[in-house]
């Protein structure tokens, strides 16, 4: 099937490595990243913060794997995603996927560019190995080509 | 058959877990209709789903739902999702 690359939607400076402790923080991280970018408002990681908080850690989707959002609101600008990949295990309370490796955060705003997105998340990540692949990067580039090379 | 995907605003984990299910059901040739919704929608008296797809710590909030639970430990887990899907819909 062909799609829109993953790449795509990630803004440039919205892939990192981080090393900061808890699980909340580092969602926040990657939820900042998007509002730095300009792809969502400065309050976006409180709102991000805020459901997993309420709801529980039910958007660690897979092994390793966050995918932390907020609201759809006035306060998402472009449809984009970001990527934390942390050096340290994270624990979000999620007792089948912990700890958590990989957090993607996503901004939503019209639905059909939101869907596309999300497919091309999936496409990527239902490639066996690429989450392994992901953690063994170093550096930006290398995460940018592993995500071009396996679209499925 | 009418399944619903569920989380907590309906656009992110339940739409990929609704991908990757109709997904599967194609392979598998079952006929059916997913959407992705959110908790709130779903827990209407007039929901109409059979069948709830959710991931592991959404289920104790869907407590008291008459469709049937599936939870999903990894959304991206084709062969999860196909065993899962077997069970309850053939």
């Amino acid at each position: 099937m062909a799609s829109a690359s993953l790449n795509d939607f990630i803004p440039e400076g919205c892939i990192e490595f981080c090393a900061d402790e808890t699980f909340l923080q580092s969602a926040s991280r990657a939820a900042e990243l998007l509002s730095s970018a300009g792809a969502a408002s400065s309050t976006y990681s409180a709102e991000v913060l805020q459901i997993v908080n309420e709801r529980g850690p039910y958007m660690v989707v897979a092994p390793q794997v966050a995918i932390v959002h907020g609201r759809p609101s006035e306060h998402t600008f472009t449809t984009a995603a970001s990527l934390v990949i942390s050096s340290v295990d994270l624990l979000s309370g999620s007792e089948a996927n912990d700890p958590v490796r990989l957090i993607f955060a996503i901004s939503a705003t019209s639905d059909e560019r939101h869907l596309e997105m999300l497919q091309s998340l999936s496409n990527f990540l239902v490639v066996p190995g690429v989450i392994r692949e992901l953690q063994s990067c170093s550096t930006v580039s290398e995460v940018r080509q592993i995500i071009s090379n396996n679209l499925q | 058959m009418k399944i619903l995907a569920v989380c907590g605003m309906g656009i992110g984990t339940s739409v990929l877990l609704k991908m990757n299910a109709e997904r599967v059901m194609e392979q598998l040739d079952i006929e059916g209709e997913v959407d992705a919704t959110d908790l709130e929608t779903a827990l209407r008296p007039d929901s109409p789903a059979q069948i709830v797809l959710c991931t592991p710590e959404l289920k104790p909030q869907l407590d008291g739902i008459r469709a049937e639970i599936v939870t999903v430990d990894n959304v991206f887990d084709l062969g999860e999702l196909s065993q899962k899907l077997q069970k309850s819909l053939l």
